[in-house]
């Protein structure tokens, strides 16, 4: 009977940008299979899961789809945490590049989890907003920066810094509270915090372009017929591309936005950005030990 | 001795907290409330903490009244020991798989969750007492 | 199966009152309805998937994740930190200190819930933690002293619905985040509607104390200025507490799980320094706060496990979605929306209220014209209202758990603040400008 029900668990809000991507993409299934494949997005980590247990959670079917960020479970599959390591490429046109490279082993590493690797796309590139000018390191002595996972929190600490971990619900009122003066984030998430109510710098370094994939197990995977897996893999590539247009021009659009409302968007100058690569440097130095050589390499052809 | 364990689970909770400014005082206070929490529920079930409605059974005369708490506390062990084996494939595919949290300690996961086990199955022992304790024809304690 | 989730929803809500009516603990009874919720439904699986082992690992995994929480971990610590200084004379100091400034109110000291709840509401995040403190603290006491039990009862039910709607709020973050909402505005947002229920509350105590003058104990001291004075003495002590737990938070040292270590840490002080703290009060302060919080974690596993089957079968969604292809009137809509969340309030905590309806309730909302800035609080008093709704209502195990009274007596006494809360929302509804007019006023 019916068309097949799948249920897609996207751990942002409905109006995140993957969360859009991921509702996008059901459609496009949807159209492309003729009705038979009925994807279902539950927005804003409704279903109870929180992040780190995805890919596990995938692997047993317990859902069968989800939107994932890969930093968060580089703890079970390292090489998923390639994306978000600092500084290795410094704009979508290298991130690009970098996601190509590492394609076959995300493929690889989600089969040897059960499941079915069918695309992906970064977040706009993180920066740093502040209260006040960050110009130099000794800006960044001290500064109280909430960072989203401990690749960040590594790398602010070596450069003077006191990194802190909070869940994002608490970013704005500890930025109004002044137990943080500063987030490591996009100006696309700078936007939608509404940060220019506590916060007027932002530091455009590139930090990193962390991806989101969206995978599926491979029991559901294998249960569709060839023509249904054709439609979600032509919709995967298409919303892929899409995706990654997205997320570029509302980088460009983010950044006009909490520059009108008045927060000071510069570039770093040489100096700083000599100091930021050597902390990245270390870090991903760190990663690369207990990597298989075919990642080593992909990081090798990237490394600055 | 459950009431030693929770009480250690919860000193332990406040002198990790109270020694604060770590990176790791969220994820590990996470891990602490688990344990508190999963030590602390059979001594809760024993010291008849656990709330439950008792608008019908309770008109009931004694006989069918034990009966019917009886037989909740098996529905709730039966439910208890499904939860316990499926708790069980977690933390050891969590151990077999080296998952690790995401966090700077990079705790391996299945090391707190092992609190889960334990408890779960001090809270089958305990719902197992209780659906004996019930029966009408054993003497009460 | 059932497909139509308004039919499933029927069904589970008769497989709840079924296992609860037969004694089953709610913990489990919520276990059991999602497990009835995913074994109902047409779920779609492939052939070398079980539905027992799927529905095994959400339980699992779901029981983890909604234990493994810091902001969570305020909670017992807040619990710890009222029966260390329930069993401690720092309580009854300070009632005594509060009495002669209350003396002259009809009602006296039964405002105490109503203060008491408001300035705690303005250092914690949850409501279960402000009830569970201040309830620790006040109750016991004002039936020694000859207060109506009922009524100390309900001002503590309604009051300590406060702690989500006073900032800070865990609630409000939850909705600033998933609604693109400034999480600043709705806790500024959120202080006069707070202070005015709060307000509504001490004027139906008086009007109680007026018309019916048994609810408060015949003799009736008179107080001079002196005396006034004198139990500043007594009350210094817990104000100070107060402020370095809440100015801890307001002025960015601490967040609430640190400020609740600071609190029980303070509270052990205070014990020390009025030479109260034995080792045998200790021991059942930690024992009682150990009880209390196994109590309602079972309860909250099993309504996270409830919840994350509501999210699969699509109840949420299937309610929501009937009431947008109704095309309400602006007025009409809130009345179904308002009705909609008194019913799964009744089942669900309120963060997953939030987190599963907004996605869809909150287009609608907007489209029909109100700001989202106002239904956040007024989502917040829907949220409210669930704590003291059965069977799943936070604030009613609370108080179960501190005053031992049958759940019938605890749900009348706690009807009238019920009813109040509900006047509260009409008001909200009438002068949205309650709301709006702080925010606007202090930010740009
Ligand atoms: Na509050
Ligand atoms: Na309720």
């Amino acid at each position: 009977g019916g068309p097949v029900k799948l249920d897609l668990n996207a751990t942002y809000g409905a109006t995140s940008f993957h969360t859009q991507g991921a509702m996008a993409f059901a459609e496009l299934a949807k159209k492309y299979s003729g009705g038979s494949v009925d994807i279902t997005v539950h927005p804003g980590g409704s279903l109870g899961f929180k992040g780190a247990e995805l890919l596990k959670v995938v692997k047993d079917g317990q859902v069968p789809m989800s939107d994932i960020l890969m930093g968060v479970v580089a703890g079970s599959e390292k090489v998923f945490g390639i994306s978000s390591l600092p500084r290795l490429v410094g704009n979508f046109k290298q991130a690009r590049q970098l996601y190509d490279a590492s394609k076959p082993l995300y493929e690889k590493a989600a089969a040897k989890w059960n499941q079915k690797f069918l695309y992906a796309a970064p977040w706009p590139p993180s920066g740093l907003v502040t209260k006040g000018a960050v110009n130099s390191v000794a800006d960044l002595k001290n500064l109280k920066t909430r960072t989203y996972d401990k690749n960040g929190a590594n790398f602010l600490r070596s450069l003077g810094g006191s990194p802190v971990s909070l869940p994002w619900g608490e970013v704005y009122s500890s930025l109004r509270t002044g137990m943080i003066d500063s987030v490591l984030t996009s100006a696309e998430s700078a936007k939608n915090g509404k940060f220019w109510e506590v916060l007027d710098h932002f530091k455009d370094i590139n930090y990193a372009f962390p991806l989101n994939m969206v995978t599926i197990n491979l029991d559901y995977w294998k249960a569709l017929s060839k023509d249904q897996q054709q439609a979600m893999l032509k919709a995967a590539a298409e919303t892929e591309n899409n995706q990654w247009a997205n997320s570029e021009s509302r980088t460009v659009e983010a950044l006009k936005v909490i520059q009108q409302h008045k927060i000071a968007v510069s570039k770093a100058d040489a100096a700083l950005n000599k100091a930021l690569d050597a902390a990245a440097a270390k870090i991903i130095a760190d990663f690369r030990k207990g990597l298989k050589p075919s990642a080593q390499a992909v990081l090798d052809r990237f490394a600055r | 001795m459950l009431l030693i364990v929770g009480l250690v689970a919860t000193e332990v909770a406040l002198r990790t907290l109270a020694g604060r400014s770590t990176l790791v005082a969220d994820e590990y206070s996470g891990y602490l409330m688990v344990a508190t929490v999963l030590f602390g529920l059979a001594y809760t079930l024993a010291s008849d903490g656990h709330i439950r409605i008792t608008i019908l059974t309770g008109r009931l005369p004694e006989k069918p009244q034990r009966w019917f708490e009886s037989l909740a506390a098996l529905l709730a062990l039966l439910l208890c020991l499904y939860l316990f084996r499926h708790a069980c494939v977690m933390v050891y595919d969590t151990w077999s798989l080296g998952m690790t949290a995401d966090s700077i300690a990079e705790t391996p996961l299945w090391i707190p969750q092992l609190s889960l086990l334990a408890g779960l199955a001090l809270l089958c022992l305990q719902l197992l007492a209780e659906m004996l304790r019930r029966l009408p024809f054993l003497p009460t304690r | 199966m059932f497909t139509d989730p308004l039919i499933l929803t029927l069904v589970l809500f008769g497989v709840l009152l079924l296992c609860l009516l037969a004694g089953l603990w709610i913990g489990f009874s919520l276990f059991t309805v999602g497990i009835a919720g995913m074994l109902l439904h047409q779920v779609n699986l492939p052939p070398t998937i079980s539905i027992f082992d799927k529905i095994g690992g959400l339980m699992a995994n779901s029981v983890w994740n909604s234990l493994n929480s810091w902001s969570l971990t305020a909670l017992p610590l807040f619990i710890l930190m009222g029966e260390i200084l329930f069993r401690t004379a720092v309580s009854t100091r300070l009632l005594n200190g509060l009495l002669p400034w209350l003396g002259w109110i009809p009602g006296r000291l039964l405002h105490i819930n109503v203060v008491a709840c408001s300035l705690f509401a303005a250092v914690s995040g949850s409501s279960a933690a402000t009830t569970a403190t201040v309830g620790k603290i006040t109750l016991d006491e004002l039936s020694k002293r000859g207060y109506d039990r009922s009524l100390a009862i309900g001002s503590l039910a309604g009051a300590g619905t406060l702690g989500f709607l006073i900032p800070p709020s865990l609630i409000m973050i939850i909705y600033g985040v998933l609604s693109d909402t400034s999480i600043g505005k709705l806790f500024i947002g959120g202080v006069i509607p707070g202070l005015v229920l709060a307000g509504f509350y001490s004027l139906y105590i008086a009007g109680r104390a007026l018309l019916n003058p048994q609810v408060v104990p015949g003799h009736k001291e008179r107080f001079t200025g002196r005396d006034r004075l004198a139990s500043l003495g007594d009350l210094a002590p817990v104000l100070l507490l107060v402020f370095v737990v809440l100015g801890g938070i307001y002025f960015g040292f601490t967040t609430p799980t640190e400020a609740a270590v600071i609190g029980v840490l303070g509270s052990l002080l205070l014990a020390l320094a009025y030479r109260n703290l034995t080792w045998d009060n200790f021991r059942q302060s930690l024992l009682q706060a150990v009880r209390t919080t196994g109590m309602i974690c079972l309860i909250i596993a099993g309504a996270a496990f409830l919840s994350q089957v509501v999210g699969f079968v699509g109840i949420a969604r299937g309610i929501s979605q009937a009431i947008a292809a109704m095309q309400l009137s602006p007025y009409t809509l809130l009345l179904v929306l308002g009705l909609m969340y008194l019913v799964l309030g009744m089942i669900l905590d309120g963060i997953s209220i939030v987190v599963m309806t907004l996605p869809i309730v909150l287009p609608i909302v907007v489209q029909a014209g109100f700001s989202p800035l106002w239904f956040g609080i007024f989502l917040v008093i829907m949220v409210e209202l669930s704590q003291i709704t059965p069977p799943v209502g936070f604030s009613l195990f609370v108080i179960q758990g501190i005053a031992a009274e049958p759940v019938a007596a605890i749900l009348k006494a706690t009807l009238p603040f019920f009813l109040i809360m509900i006047g509260m929302v009409i008001l909200l509804a009438l002068f949205p400008e309650m709301v709006l007019y702080l925010p606007e006023k202090m930010i740009h």
